[in-house]
């Protein structure tokens, strides 16, 4: 009854417009499209290491 | 700019930090810092437009030698890093030597840096200070927004803040 509301039919449901896709993420994606896969993964590893030290600094200050 | 394209988030703060400009670390990387699970490969800060940092931060764009991010550039296109130009702008997507970032004066649902800095944490993350908005403010900036890709990861971030609170 998935077209159906309090008992009355409404037939097909439209389909929701698509949003654009932000051009900001485009670039990104490009961005990372020039990478090597090598360095796609020194990037993931950057990312990692950062993270994980910020966490840590975000814990001992959370006590 | 040859092998500028992979983000590393410990020199572009570190850049940050060495020109000792006043910000608060939001969006993505932020959230990531509080332990949520979607990656994210920019950094995305809020300034002070106080004079004076406007004067560093501008300091900080040349040293990262930031340029305007466009999908059509890859290598961005020049701009004035001047505080002048900084004064008079909401928004900046950049592209700089240690990869991408975005400088947002007032992010949605927020009244910009005197706002989010009241519940950031100061964390010294491999010997740079960087400023963390507070879990809460990201996700409050994230509905603001309201763009599919913050509708897909706030679920996530609204639990991730209730686990953080349960356990604290």
């Amino acid at each position: 009854m998935a077209n159906d509301t309090h008992g009355e039919s409404v037939g097909p449901t439209e389909a929701k417009p698509s949003t654009p896709l932000d051009p900001h993420d485009v670039s990104l994606i490009e961005q990372n499209l020039r990478l090597t896969p090598e360095q796609r993964m020194e990037q993931l590893v950057r990312i990692v290491r950062f993270i994980q030290a910020g966490r840590a600094a975000l814990a001992r200050k959370r006590g | 700019m040859a092998d500028s394209a992979q983000f590393d988030p410990d020199a572009i703060l570190g850049v940050l930090d060495k020109h000792r400009v006043d910000y608060v670390l939001i969006g993505g990387l932020a959230a990531m810092l509080h332990g949520a699970i979607h990656t994210t490969n920019d950094a995305d800060i809020t300034p002070s437009r106080d004079a004076q940092n406007l004067v560093r931060l501008a300091a900080a764009m040349v040293e990262l030698e930031a340029r305007i991010r466009t999908h059509t550039v890859p290598e961005g296109l020049a701009f004035d890093r001047s505080p002048a130009l900084l004064r008079g702008v909401a928004m900046l997507n950049l592209v700089t030597k240690y990869g991408d970032m975005e400088i947002s004066f007032e992010p949605a649902g927020t009244r910009g840096y005197p706002d989010l800095r009241a519940n950031a944490v100061e964390l010294n993350i491999h010997g740079n200070r960087v400023v963390l908005a507070a879990l809460a403010d990201v996700i409050r900036s994230k509905e603001a927004a309201n763009r599919e890709k913050d509708r897909a990861v706030l679920p996530a971030l609204r639990k991730l803040a209730e686990l953080i609170r349960e356990r604290s």
